[in-house]
């Protein structure tokens, strides 16, 4: 046994075991090769400690987020885009048997073949070009007609840890069109947890103009003074113009424009 | 699914008399189905209650006071004047009106609501188990023995809400402008709960874990370079009270998000 | 009545009764969520990751071949995920630096492994997470998700014998970092 072939079969007992006549073959060349005696002993220790190292057990999270997947796959989003047929047409192995015999080693290593290949290039282009499952939820509920379900699209967005901006833009949406004021509250809260983006400042400056419920009209204000954002002073004072704006708002609306000046 | 019905009971209410209630029943065309009740008037309350029959019945009373007397010795032509309008889409049944007018309206239990009112009047809900979204402008909100999930909004009213249960998954949110926002769980509600209150309070008697208290966020940073000239050694300061709160009842579950302006909020255990 | 086998469900899954993939998440969601926080060494991601498998599954449920094996074709969609959230965030790959290490002078490890402290695991986490992202899988694979040689294989697409040697130079790698890290020298 040369050396090559040691570190093959050290490699091997760390995960199968070796039976009597191979871990006494390794154990010869062991005996014979200083340098391999001296990796086998700290690698395998090294195996063992391995062992040591936690894993958490994973948060309600992640099922919370599988079975909302499952929901909106079923609301029949996820249907159009997943009617793509990409896979060759799978045909019962014995209708292939049918054929001659050598045609059939042929056929049936050729459809393995192309069918290996066809799930590697599928599932590589998935990244690139195919949403994620962040979009597919979010961005189902949060066309959901009942509130609740909308609410959970908010809720499910704040969930995961990247930021993406398809799944911002849609909170956008949702902080200028939703009907329901406690969506638009909640899609609020979830843009502003993280430095908002260009295109999302815009957003929430945008909405300064057009909320209509005060409490969305104060958190508005109470972020453009917090974040010091200059380009919502346009839509601050277009605020002020609107004749029909709460008591409340109006204190908040000039402290937030004094403090500006 | 298309209309299968748009109808107005306005004539029938009008007609009959100028004052009293007249009932009116609806039938959900898949009672087996999932149901729904929309509700939106401009100027009145409305009232949703239980019953065990698989309609809808529907009281309305349109104020007398919104329409003249007809002058002796002659009656008012019916020219189909915006009344109680009611519309029926599959299980979807819809009523509006700009006149004021009260409605009560008797619904199987898992019945989904959507109410809305601006002026004039309260929404009081009972024993519902099904979905409830709803918005009251001007009044309170009473939603007492519900089981489904809420999304309420009351901007000038109080917003009292008393679920018989929890259930588990759904997202709910309370919340007001100007009163307070009264919630009550049972006592094994698990809840995960974001309360936000800017000029009130919180109580409660459930232990409630806060996951870390009010943040008082202080930042210190240099102004923006336009005004750098004119005082460069400046620095503003802001001291900013962020009044969210995160926390957890019987370990979390459930989301639950309650938010006010100035009224207080109370989150109750169910005796 | 007997329980479906985890390919028979999602053959049926590939087949449009997509309820199947909920009983595939209960069997293999702890395992998947295991792989991903041992690659890369956040229980968080690893949810992200989990998710996105079953995401793909779903999408791509097509692509299963009736008659196939599920778990190798699993853990293909799992390195695949794995492989675009490294893309994503490339600053975390393993710095040249390091590649040094592995030239023939290369020290040996030589101290007591089997004293291992606490701090020892921590350090030993960072080594793992040095490692080329290639090496990290094949090592979670063989250590942490016990597969077998010959599925391990067909996850990388390489050959039963080419895993044993890619296993050996995984571990050998990380032993070098550990040292390295732990500023322990040969004697
Ligand atoms: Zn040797």
């Amino acid at each position: 046994m040369n050396c090559d072939a040691a570190k093959e079969r050290m490699s091997e007992r760390w995960l199968h075991g070796l039976d009597e006549s191979r871990r006494i073959e390794l154990e010869t060349h062991l005996a014979a090769c200083p340098s391999c005696r001296e990796e086998s002993t700290a690698l395998n220790a090294l195996w063992q400690a391995m062992e040591d190292v936690p894993t958490e057990e994973p948060g309600r999270q992640l099922r919370a987020g599988f079975e909302w997947m499952m929901q909106a796959y079923r609301m029949g989003v996820a249907e159009s885009s997943v009617r793509k047929r990409i896979a060759a047409p799978r045909q019962p192995l014995w209708q292939l048997a049918v054929a001659s015999l050598t045609l059939v080693f042929g056929l049936v290593a050729g459809h393995l073949y192309t069918a290996r290949t066809q799930d590697q290039a599928t599932i590589a282009q998935l990244g690139v070009e195919m949403k994620t499952m962040k979009h597919l939820v979010t961005l189902s509920l949060l066309r959901q007609e009942s509130a609740g379900d909308r609410l959970r699209g908010v809720s499910f967005s704040e969930s995961m840890s990247a930021t993406d901006d398809e799944v911002l833009s849609a909170l956008v949406r949702a902080l200028s069109n939703d009907p329901n004021v406690n969506v638009r509250l909640a899609a609020f809260d979830a843009l502003t947890r993280n430095p908002a983006s260009p295109s999302v400042r815009k957003g929430i400056r945008d909405a300064i103009t057009y909320q209509e419920s005060p409490l969305l009209q104060i958190a508005l204000i109470d972020w453009a003074v917090n974040n010091k954002d200059r380009g919502a002073m346009d839509p601050l004072r277009q605020l002020e113009r609107q004749p029909e704006l709460h008591p409340a708002v109006r204190v908040r609306l000039r402290e937030a424009i004094r403090s500006f000046q | 699914m298309k209309p299968i019905s748009a109808f107005l009971i306005a004539a029938s209410l009008l007609t009959a008399a100028e004052s009293n209630a007249q009932k009116q029943t609806l039938s959900f065309s898949d009672p087996a189905a999932a149901k729904r009740l929309e509700v939106s008037l401009v100027n009145g309350s409305i009232t949703v209650k239980t019953h065990a029959a698989k309609e809808a019945i529907i009281e309305g009373n349109v104020a007398a006071t919104q329409r003249k007397q007809p002058p002796p010795g002659m009656k008012r032509l019916d020219t189909g004047l915006p009344g109680l309008g009611s519309e029926q889409t599959g299980n979807t049944i819809k009523l509006h009106a700009i006149h004021k007018a009260n409605v009560t309206i008797w619904v199987p239990a898992e019945t989904a609501l959507k109410l809305n009112t601006i002026n004039g009047g309260d929404i009081i809900v009972e024993g519902i188990a099904g979905e409830i979204d709803t918005n009251n402008i001007n009044g309170n909100i009473t939603l007492t023995d519900v089981s489904g999930p809420v999304v309420a909004h009351a901007l000038n009213g109080k917003l009292t809400v008393s679920l018989s249960k929890l259930d588990s998954g759904k997202a709910m949110s309370l919340s007001t402008f100007n009163k307070d926002v009264d919630l009550t769980l049972p006592a094994d509600a698990k809840a995960s709960v974001k309360l936000k209150s800017q000029n009130g309070e919180i109580f409660t008697d459930f232990d409630v874990t806060l996951k870390g208290a009010p943040v008082v966020e202080e930042s210190k940073k240099e102004p923006p370079a336009s005004n750098k000239n004119s005082s460069p050694r400046t620095r503003t300061r802001t001291v900013r009270f962020e009044k969210v709160s995160y926390g957890t009842i019987n370990g979390g579950g459930q989301e639950i998000q309650l938010t006010t302006y100035n009224g207080s909020i109370y989150i109750r255990k169910k005796k | 009545m007997t329980e479906r086998t985890d390919d028979e469900l999602m053959a049926e899954v590939s087949g449009g009764l997509v309820d199947g993939l909920t009983q595939l998440f209960e069997r293999h969601h702890r395992a998947l969520h295991r792989f991903f926080s041992h690659l890369t060494g956040s229980a968080s991601t690893a949810e992200d990751l989990t998710q996105e498998v079953f995401f793909r599954m779903l999408k791509f449920r097509e692509t299963f071949q009736s008659g196939g094996k599920f778990t190798p074709w699993m853990y293909q969609i799992a390195r695949n995920v794995h492989f675009d959230h490294c893309r994503k965030r490339t600053i975390e790959m393993p710095v040249a630096e390091e590649r040094k290490l592995w030239e023939p002078a290369d020290p040996s490890p030589q101290q007591d492994w089997t004293m291992m402290r606490a701090a020892d695991v921590a350090t030993l986490r960072r080594a793992f997470l040095r490692l080329p992202a290639a090496q990290r899988e094949v090592l979670v694979l063989a250590r942490y998700q016990e597969l077998p040689y010959d599925e391990i294989a067909r996850v990388m697409g390489c050959e039963p014998g080419t895993v044993k040697s890619r296993v050996f130079r995984a571990m050998k790698e990380l032993s070098g970092l550990f040292v390295r890290l732990s500023g322990r020298r040969a004697s």
